[in-house]
């Protein structure tokens, strides 16, 4: 499962990333607070490959490295990439959304982790817990601050839901709200 | 706007993210979480086993009664595998009694060896009270634990299911003859005609019963048991898998830890709602004779206007019983 997770995402992300730089289109960089439940803090960083349909549309390939901890509960490390649209309106705000697949890296957070050994002895374990797939969907909706799409500074507020899997033999879904800035690199 | 208030409410201080300390513990596949709090200085352990199964340990953490019982005693909250916020993924197979007996016996460890050697007391509601009575009647494990605390709690499977289905069909009667919800407690009859030997985990028999609960009164218990639903939901351990993580109590049909019981001998103090639907109050008897401690080490207490849950519905009397046997037995 672990296995194909990672394939799945790195083979996704290789494809995103080559049909999207054949296309010759501008490259984005953005970073965002990521808040696992709104609250639970954490930061990400994207990667966006952006080809403009029409003045009002584009799709994108975005690929994100982020990180949060939810005290008491995990620490989750997470790369995904996403495939999506971004309508611009007039005025200069925009509404997107996104369809993604990761992995996510887990930790147990607490005051220790500790495991019964075959002695019969507690111990201290590893709080590494799992290596899931991350599905997620994400909306948005966002500002254009200079208006210009040949030089964008975005601002976006994202709220995105995201399950981990496998998860006591089902998916956890998770709720996460960003909120960033982007901008145009090339 | 928005992130400036997420900003402010998550440097808000959470009871839920600083009181006492937060452990998992791995086993078997499963990462089930511990959390110790209350009067650790008191040298004595209340380690409470929650119902279901397949509800959560974090339930007795946000009611009146266990916060008051830990400003005397570090009470010990854990969930089981599969069960409220435990984490993990383990087998499917591991869903038996014999791994859940394990499990408990694990945490009860884990305290010992934590906390050196404390007195520990074993408070097990429900499905958590039979899974306590079985931890304790093997492997002479209770020489470990001062005392044991049975509140509601499932012992015997087809004797409970039998209990359950004459405590609703003796009320059905007096439900059909007020005319209302007609076809409601017609479908029950016909649900018990259709189904005369139900098992542990069926659900019907506990939503009819429910249906039929008139002690339980939502609305004020909740302002008793007032919970900050904000932090709960924001600034705490709490996550989805409070409602995603489940149980197949399929594993559980035609449990019967009579001779676990049987076999107990410790101090024992059996808890009881009278107007308990999902166990009914017959069973307290049950149980009371069936455990094997002497008359002068036991007692039974059953609790006026409550149903399955006195340490919710009745906190203040909960919480008096409570401390006059730990305290006794210490």
């Amino acid at each position: 499962m672990k296995n194909l997770s990672c394939w799945s995402t790195l083979s996704l992300l290789l494809f995103l990333s080559t049909s999207s730089l054949m296309a010759q289109k501008s490259l984005n960089l953005g970073l965002g607070y990521f808040g696992e439940t709104a609250t639970h803090p954490g930061l990400v960083a994207q990667l966006e490959l952006e080809k403009t349909q029409s003045k009002k549309v584009s799709t994108l390939f975005r690929a994100d490295l982020g990180a949060y901890v939810h005290a008491r509960n995990h620490t989750g490390v997470f790369m995904d990439v996403h495939a999506g649209l971004r309508r611009y309106r007039t005025s200069g705000f925009f509404t997107e959304q996104y369809l993604g697949v990761g992995t996510l890296l887990s930790f147990y957070n607490g005051d220790g982790v500790f495991q019964r050994d075959e002695a019969g002895n507690i111990r201290r374990a590893s709080a590494f817990a799992n290596l899931d797939i991350m599905p997620s969907v994400t909306l948005g909706v966002g500002y254009n601050l200079s208006k210009d799409s040949a030089s964008a500074n975005l601002i976006y507020f994202r709220p995105k839901v995201f399950w981990q899997l496998p998860f006591n033999n089902l998916a956890l879904p998770h709720v996460a709200l960003q909120v960033g800035f982007i901008h145009r690199i090339n | 706007m928005a992130l400036l208030a997420i900003s402010l409410f998550a440097c808000e201080k959470s009871e839920f993210l600083s009181e006492g300390n937060y452990y998992f513990i791995r086993h078997k596949g499963a990462a089930m979480p511990v959390w110790v709090k209350g009067n650790l200085e008191s040298g004595v352990f209340l380690i409470t086993v929650h119902g279901g199964p397949g509800s959560s340990g974090h339930e007795f953490a946000v009611t009146k009664s266990f916060a008051e019982l830990e400003k005397d005693y570090a009470v010990v909250y854990w969930d089981q595998r599969f069960s409220g916020l435990a984490q993990g993924d383990p087998k499917k197979s591991t869903l038996s009694i014999d791994q859940f007996v394990e499990d408990v016996d694990v945490v009860v460890d884990f305290v010992r060896q934590q906390f050196n050697q404390p007195k520990l007391f074993m408070l097990g509601h429900s499905w958590g009270g039979g899974l306590s009575a079985a931890w304790l009647g093997r492997n002479n494990n209770q020489q470990k634990v001062q005392g044991w605390i049975d509140v509601d709690g499932s012992v015997f499977d087809s004797l409970e299911v039998q209990s359950v289905k004459n405590w609703t069909l003796e009320r059905v009667p007096a439900k059909i003859a007020e005319g209302k919800d007609l076809k409601f407690w017609q479908y029950v009859v016909d649900w018990y005609q259709a189904h005369p030997a139900p098992v542990y985990s069926d659900k019907e028999p506990y939503i009819f019963a429910a249906a039929l609960d008139t002690s339980y009164n939502a609305a004020a218990l909740a302002d008793t048991n007032q919970i900050n639903y904000g932090k709960l939901l924001l600034r705490s351990p709490y996550s989805l898998a409070y409602f995603t993580n489940k149980v197949d109590a399929r594993f559980a049909d035609g449990l019967d830890f009579r001779p676990e019981l049987r076999r107990i001998n410790i101090p024992a103090l059996v808890l009881w709602g009278k107007d308990d639907p999902t166990l009914p109050v017959e069973l307290a008897s049950f149980t009371y004779n069936t455990l094997g401690t002497a008359p002068d080490r036991k007692k039974k207490v059953e609790f006026e206007k409550c149903g399955h849950s006195p340490h919710y519905e009745q906190p203040t009397r909960f919480v008096a019983v409570m401390r006059e046997f730990v305290e006794k037995w210490r």
